[in-house]
């Protein structure tokens, strides 16, 4: 099966931002590289994919703006076509709370999306609100025609919307797809991850280690594929929001500017690795996307060697963020009493949590659920709160 | 005991003023950083911009030609008309943004507005388009309405390999070394 190269799959996500809004002669996607031009022809003469995006007042003056364009493969490509979703842009308005809400939102709502998991709430709720203009621009290609390939190619929301769209188009029209993500968040909790994993033929999910976005939101979400690799393009330590720009620096267009999939990627991270966290070692924490991903996977080791996880994961699907983290600290609380060693990896365990959310000279004493429901607070409103900023910024 | 208790507390006392200290140290840092995206910074969407209309080979005058520069969804557009010898010539234009973790799409267009309106020059890209390529090509163009579309692919930025500079354009530019490649659009 014949993929995109990485520089072919960056240059379309970053193409897809100029079809928001049409010039004086009409919507353009520019001029591309001539990689993409000699593979895939884009017809613009009807506009783009339109759709209603962003909060109530872009509904109730039914402001329509481009978010995705569809490409149709020729040379190469004969026969498979391409479908590039915009990402996130925010504007000095009200419809630009809707769009911070479900990426920075804690209390993440849950929402069953259409194959039947759990996912974000927010990301549903967009995915069904453009799902009507999909259908009308791909059921002429993909109907009847399920020899081609379809690629579909996003960055950060563009991301999260292209991985419902393959998943989608798989289950309905059973073409082949390939996913190309870039700095895109995470979609949905384990069940979802799993299913897609094995719906979409090949998944290349591309992030920066300092890029915030793809962290989030936090665990129970997980990143798909499902136990495979991401491919990390630029390494680091710390949390950088401009780490999630397509074009500043490091930027996924330079990152992703290779040939070969193999090249580009600096390091590859898997899902959770067993890791247990000393109390001792604590202050070796700091407020970066390593020991955000690390201090994840000691709580799951946690939760798998004292035989809760499966509960735990059960409870995220059904609960609210609310009731969620209250269950999580009970759960914490017992584990923690079982014996001393389970005491040592819970306090190991939230001990680095508050060397990450700035809490340096805090120490943990007593394991109660409701101090324990305290640190998830403090760490979950640390690393919410990077992300928030940027977006507050422009409001 | 009570001797005892007076002997740590100074260096309780220490280890808690140090423990600020850091603490005061880090957070400053860390609100340096966190801040330094409220800042606006200035943003170059247009250079000075010569140029000279030429139809059929012949200059061009009192033809209107329009600038078009978007920056998100903010817009700015200009109007100039051509001299006797067909010439014109916009302003540079600066604008204030805040930096932002997120991408927005900038356009320039160039337009001439006949009986229609026709694109001579247009190019795009995220955040910026203050590219030492586009503003070579920017400083003085021809533009021979009659010409077909070219498309050209341009010098990438040293310092952002990855990021594609082309344009669309009817036109002939003074510093033409900054195209690789320039070939008539299908």
């Amino acid at each position: 099966m014949k993929t995109l190269t990485p520089q072919m799959a960056s240059q379309l996500a970053n193409a897809a931002y100029q079809i928001r809004t049409a010039e004086r002669t009409g919507y353009s996607l520019g001029k591309l590289p001539s990689q993409i031009t000699n593979n895939f022809s884009f017809d613009l003469s009807n506009g783009p994919i339109m759709g209603v995006s962003g909060g109530m007042l872009s509904r109730v003056f039914n402001r329509q703006t481009g978010f995705a364009v569809i490409g149709h493969g020729k040379n190469q490509y004969q026969g498979d076509t391409v479908l590039a979703i915009r990402g996130t842009f925010m504007k000095i308005s009200l419809k630009s709370l809707e769009l911070r809400d479900v990426v920075t939102d804690l209390h993440f709502g849950l929402a069953t999306g259409d194959n039947q998991t759990r996912i974000h709430a927010g990301f549903n709720k967009v995915f069904q609100s453009i799902k009507p203009a999909l259908t009308e621009s791909l059921d002429p290609l993909l109907r009847g025609n399920s020899s081609g390939t379809l690629h579909c190619v996003g960055h950060s929301l563009g991301g999260a919307l292209a991985h419902l769209a393959a998943d989608w188009v798989k289950r309905y029209y059973g073409n082949r797809v390939c996913l190309y993500t870039f700095g895109a968040p995470r979609v949905g909790l384990t069940e979802f991850a799993k299913k897609t994993t094995s719906t979409i033929d090949k998944h290349f999910r591309c992030v920066h280690a300092s890029d915030p976005i793809p962290m989030i939101p936090v665990w129970p979400f997980i990143h798909a594929p499902y136990n495979k690799h991401e491919f990390v393009l630029s390494p680091g330590m710390s949390i950088n929001p401009f780490a999630h720009s397509m074009a500043k620096r490091p930027g996924y267009l330079n990152t992703a500017s290779g040939h070969s999939w193999k090249e580009i990627a600096q390091n590859t991270r898997t899902n959770a690795q067993s890791v247990v966290l000393r109390y001792a070692n604590r202050h070796q924490a700091s407020f970066s996307t390593y020991w955000s991903l690390r201090i994840t996977d000691a709580l799951i080791t946690i939760l798998k060697k004292a035989g809760q996880l499966p509960v735990i994961l059960a409870a995220a699907g059904v609960g609210t963020a609310l009731t969620f983290y209250d269950l999580l600290a009970r759960s914490m609380e017992h584990i923690a009493k079982l014996t001393p060693e389970f005491f040592e990896d819970v306090k190991g365990l939230l001990g680095h949590m508050l060397v990450f959310a700035g809490y340096v000279t805090k120490t943990v004493a007593d394991l109660t659920a409701r101090f324990i429901r305290w640190v998830f607070d403090v760490t979950l409103g640390a690393l919410y709160r990077s992300a928030r900023q940027a977006f507050d910024n422009l409001e | 005991m009570q001797g005892m208790s007076t002997k740590r507390k100074p260096w309780l006392l220490l280890t808690a003023a140090l423990g600020f200290l850091v603490f005061f140290v880090f957070s400053q840092q860390v609100m340096a950083d966190m801040f330094s995206w409220f800042k606006k910074k200035e943003l170059q969407l247009s250079p000075v911009i010569q140029g000279k209309i030429l139809l059929n080979g012949r200059p061009a005058s009192g033809m209107t030609v329009l600038r078009d520069l978007k920056h998100g969804d903010d817009s700015y557009s200009e109007k100039q008309v051509t001299d006797s010898n067909g010439h014109f010539t916009f302003p540079a234009k600066i604008i204030k943004v805040r930096e932002s973790m997120f991408d927005t799409a900038v356009k320039h267009n160039i337009y001439v507005q006949q009986d229609e309106i026709i694109n001579i020059f247009s190019i795009s890209n995220l955040n910026t388009l203050d590219f030492n390529s586009f503003n070579a090509l920017l400083k003085e163009m021809t533009c021979e309405l009659s010409n077909p579309d070219f498309g050209l692919d341009l010098e990438p930025d040293p310092l952002n390999p990855g990021i594609y500079l082309g344009a669309i354009s009817k036109c002939s530019f003074a510093d033409e070394s900054v195209i690789k490649n320039k070939e008539i659009m299908k």
